[in-house]
């Protein structure tokens, strides 16, 4: 299978300063997303999920190694090139409450449109199908403020998608959403993954819904400080998941796909 | 420039906006004459006609005050609010913080410290030269605090810290001000304080086509800015993932908007509260953070506020002509309290 997205020897952390020395957080990755699969990126607190998913979106720089996008180095590629091959959600809520959906999705072909951002209609067919490939449709004329959080983490979503990049990550997207809405949004990517042959990267401590629609599994081991990864069944089976809280008393139950208290 | 999707059947949000568009337009072609005909001579509207057209008025003196100092004034008040009005919208979405104006980013002030400096330096004389001099003050005045700024933005990359580093740069600007009047001569201060006070009458007939001329060329470098402007609205790093080199684009409406406050300011004195509250009063009207709409309708609305300050200024005839900075408050503030009032219910905010 293609990798959508790889690393080969990727150092992640924070470069030196005057005062000391380079902190350097997960190390030695060679990572791969293969193409159309769902990777869900699970790790405790500090561990540096967010730090590696702005490395691999290009927005922070690697300590060593690289990333390859297909295959070309990220480096190599312009903002609006990056633009075309990935999409991000953040965890926070945005500003753009004075946008209607529809306007906000529409921003997701900025990398497309020319230099005064004019839609052309097929630009508007791909808006409005992104809106109801999130199942937002009845609102597309509404106020991005008048949305609930989980709708709104949609929107984003739908934004994303109308960026049509092979790839979309996903910074804890489900962090601040109500438990329907987090379910919901799961589902929705796992969706997302299989009919639009989407590449997807997830970080979350949502842990039960996330396994239930995940293809692969990023796993980040704190002892190593480095990051196990495979298909989701295999990973579990091999006992992984224990890796993720050394120190703490916890343990993973693989029938619930969810971690509870050791007896 | 329409970033709406389905366009084929109209919708309530495409004809409010034109709405929006017709009234402000008709409120300018009905102010702009008012402001030719009333103050302290007041001169029917056929001899303003006349006295744009043919020049032959009833009275000589009419057509001198139409053409000499009224039509400049109404042309300086209405570029001067659409310019404020522009520059304060990108400075609110660039620093993504409905309290950001030229006057709080300390724009204003540093150009009044560039005035300042030279009004002071030449004590109060008059003529071309000096008045050049105080041009010149104005404009590496506030380009000065706008390149500072321009510079503490790639150390400080919080846009909210570096509004309170414009903030400190104006306090520090108004410091220099006072210690310069201190050892100013009465003559100086006097010219400087008159200045200060804002007067849209500063624009000689020759000067008026350069006044207009840069005013409109910086408001259509703005309309350049409305795609990454729009991008701006989800924050600088959801703008990074659209393809917009955000702190290019930052340093690129911190620059326009200090030129276009320097023009302003330079000609009229440092106006305050056009540019703060007119982007709020554009939201309100035309129910939109969509700069495609937004940015056209601040323009304006802020031609339009601009003239209404005008016209109140020369309401008590012959008495005289009352500053401009005493009247912008009191059309500002009530609307800004408004917001903060509603801020919960208006749907920008959230």
């Amino acid at each position: 299978m293609d990798a959508a997205l790889s690393t080969i020897r990727l150092s992640i952390g924070y470069p030196a300063t005057r005062s000391g020395a380079p902190l350097v957080l997960l190390s030695d990755l060679n990572l791969s997303l293969p193409e159309a699969s769902l990777t869900v990126l699970i790790g405790s607190n500090g561990i540096g999920k967010s730090t590696l998913l702005r490395t691999l979106a290009g927005t922070q720089r690697q300590l060593t190694g690289s990333v390859l996008i297909g295959a070309d180095r990220f480096e190599t590629l312009s903002v609006r090139q990056r633009a075309r091959r990935l999409a991000l959600v953040y965890t926070d809520r945005t500003g753009g409450g004075g946008l209607t959906v529809s306007e906000l999705v529409a921003l997701g072909r900025q990398p497309y449109t020319g230099f005064l951002g004019r839609l052309s209609d097929d630009d508007r067919r791909i808006v409005g199908e992104a809106i109801s490939s999130v199942g937002i449709g009845h609102k597309a004329d509404a106020y991005v403020a008048r949305l609930s959080d989980g709708e709104r983490q949609k929107v984003m979503i739908a934004r994303a998608l109308a960026q049509q990049t092979p790839i979309i990550i996903l910074d804890e997207p489900t962090s601040f959403l109500d438990v329907a809405s987090r379910l919901e949004i799961m589902r929705l990517l796992g969706d997302l993954a299989r009919s639009q042959a989407k590449t997807i990267l997830l970080s979350t401590h949502d842990i039960a819904p996330a396994l239930s629609v995940a293809d692969r599994l990023w796993i980040a081991d704190p002892v190593n400080r480095t990051i196990l990864q495979g298909p989701r069944d295999a990973l579990i089976a091999d006992g992984a998941m224990q890796l993720l809280f050394p120190d703490r008393n916890i343990e993973f139950d693989s029938r619930a796909l969810d971690f509870r208290l050791s007896r | 420039m329409h970033l709406l999707p389905k366009p084929r059947k109209v919708k309530a949000a495409d004809s409010r906006h034109t709405i929006v568009f017709i009234a402000l337009t008709a409120m300018i072609a009905v102010l702009f004459p008012t402001m030719l005909s009333v103050g302290a001579v007041d001169i029917p509207l056929s001899e303003v006609w006349k006295a744009l057209t043919d020049g032959e008025t009833q009275r000589r003196s009419w057509f001198v005050i139409v053409t000499q100092t009224r039509f400049p004034a109404a042309c300086a008040a209405a570029f001067s609010g659409a310019a404020l009005a522009v520059a304060g919208l990108l400075l609110q979405t660039a620093f993504n913080n409905p309290l950001a104006g030229p006057s709080i980013l300390g724009v204003s002030t540093g150009s009044s410290l560039g005035v300042a400096i030279v009004m002071l330096a030449i004590g109060g004389a008059g003529g071309f030269a000096a008045h050049s001099a105080v041009l010149g003050g104005a404009l590496i005045g506030a380009i000065a605090v706008m390149i500072l700024l321009v510079a503490l933005s790639s150390l400080v990359r919080s846009a909210t810290m570096l509004l309170i580093v414009g903030i400190l740069i104006g306090y520090l600007s108004s410091s220099a001000i006072s210690l310069l009047n201190f050892f100013a001569t009465q003559e100086g201060v006097h010219s400087y304080v008159i200045w200060g006070l804002g007067n849209f009458y500063g624009i000689s007939v020759p000067e008026l086509p350069w006044f207009c001329g840069l005013t409109g060329l910086l408001l259509i470098l703005s309309l350049l800015f409305i795609k990454p402007l729009n991008a701006l609205l989800l924050g600088e790093r959801y703008a990074e993932n659209i393809g917009v080199r955000a702190v290019r684009v930052r340093n690129g409406l911190l620059l326009l908007s200090g030129a276009l406050t320097a023009v302003i300011t330079a000609w009229c004195g440092p106006i305050g509260f056009i540019g703060l509250v007119v982007p709020h009063i554009a939201r309100l009207a035309t129910g939109t953070s969509n700069h495609a709409i937004l940015l056209p309708a601040t323009i304006l609305a802020g031609a339009v506020i601009g003239l209404i300050c005008a016209v109140v200024s020369v309401l008590p005839a012959s008495h005289g002509i009352i500053p401009v900075n005493a009247i912008t408050p009191i059309i500002g503030v009530p609307v800004i309290i408004y917001i903060i009032l509603r801020r919960r219910k208006i749907f920008y905010f959230n």
